[in-house]
């Protein structure tokens, strides 16, 4: 019995351009009918093993060797609860994928994806190759944004008189009242107020994300990661109000960043943070057809 | 690192880790982790990167707390 030692770990899918060459870290090679191994641009989640390819038809998987011993299903369950090993691993394979997404259209794998042996990949690449070139069509020529809006509602409730006539004129007839009626009137205000900011939250995160949708291929919301919000910070209560990942044709990346600028223009003088990522490998774009055998559709699920 | 720069810095992280282990292809390969492993980590993540918040704050303390105890005398 042979005992394996490695695996096949694989970072994405690329296509081959039409010219036959496969550019990797800025110099052309020719396609490849079978692996080849490329310089080490970018170190894999091994640095010990180069990045290489594996060759399909028309297109390429990105992989690198590990060892089992680290990356086997057992050690690989204990490793994952390891904050530092997974932090080391997961930004290695996005520099690969960084590398790789400044010259081709690529499909992400999500972490922590292998295979026992080449041809395990090669079957892979073969069964799932219509889904991964429709995929590839897709998503040519366009990169995924993340936009994260934050509120402030420290800044909000400061500044409600701004953004509502309601709260304007309680404020005003507070002016004229004093004791008791004071006070239950500034109750009053503070429930208007309440309603009012979440009112003009969810009236900025839908308009970030329409007008923003507007310039985009493809858009999503999600909700805010790990229910992650912006850590307080000074006592003030900041909010992540939107998180949208958006696939933005290059040609009008231009477009969409002035509508982005256009979004912050009206909404900065309440406090609305606005928190730009990318570009990204479409991660949040890359539906596979669940007909295939061996592929689970990934639904993105709305805020 | 300063206190905005961490922040920053936690905010990437964990803007990669929703997408690399929250989203792109899943594919049945020899390996995987499974969604179990994955709420898993981010429940292991949420503690460390809580308890790297608490460990800021509570250095802050340390360095301020004897300066106030001189301000007492």
């Amino acid at each position: 019995m042979i005992t394996q030692h490695y695996g096949y770990y694989v970072y994405g899918i690329a296509k081959i351009p039409r010219d036959g060459n496969l550019r990797w870290g800025g110099i052309s090679y020719p396609a490849p009918s079978e692996e080849i191994s490329y310089p080490r641009w970018e170190d894999g989640v091994d640095p010990a093993y180069p990045v290489q390819t594996l060759a399909y038809r028309d297109i390429h998987a990105i992989v690198s060797k590990v060892p089992l011993e680290e990356f086997g299903q057992e050690a690989l369950e204990t490793n994952l609860h390891d904050p530092d090993w997974l932090e080391a691993k997961v930004r290695a394979h996005e520099s690969v994928l960084d590398t790789a997404l400044a010259q081709h259209t690529l499909i992400p794998m999500r972490f922590g994806t292998i295979f026992l042996s080449e041809s395990r990949v090669q079957e892979m690449l073969a069964r799932c190759y219509d889904d991964f070139v429709d995929t590839l069509a897709r998503l040519e020529g366009k990169k995924e944004w993340g936009i994260k809006v934050y509120a402030d509602d420290t800044v909000l409730a400061e500044r409600s008189a701004e953004f509502s006539e309601r709260a304007r004129q309680l404020e005003a007839e507070i002016a004229g009242k004093s004791g008791g009626a004071a006070y239950l009137w500034k109750k009053k205000l503070d429930e208007v107020v309440a309603a009012e900011i979440e009112r003009i939250c969810d009236e900025c995160a839908e308009c970030t994300h329409n007008r923003l949708s507007s310039r985009s291929e493809e858009s999503v919301v999600n909700s805010p990661p790990m229910g992650q919000d912006a850590p307080p910070m000074g006592g003030r209560t900041v909010e992540m109000i939107l998180n949208g990942a958006y696939l933005v044709a290059d040609e009008c990346f231009e477009a969409f960043r002035t509508e982005l600028a256009s979004i912050e223009e009206n909404y900065n003088a309440l406090g609305f943070g606005f928190h730009v990522s990318g570009p990204w490998s479409p991660y949040n774009f890359v539906q596979v057809s669940n007909e295939s055998v061996g592929i689970e559709r990934k639904e993105n699920c709305p805020a | 690192m300063n206190q905005l720069a961490l922040r920053e810095k936690k905010i990437a992280l964990l803007d990669l880790l929703d997408r690399i282990l929250d989203k792109g292809v899943i594919l049945s390969g020899d390996i995987t982790i499974s969604v179990a492993d994955v709420d898993l980590i981010y429940v292991g993540l949420k503690a460390l990167l809580s308890s790297v918040e608490t460990r800021e704050r509570m250095r802050k303390v340390a360095v301020q707390a004897p300066l106030e105890l001189l301000g007492k005398r």
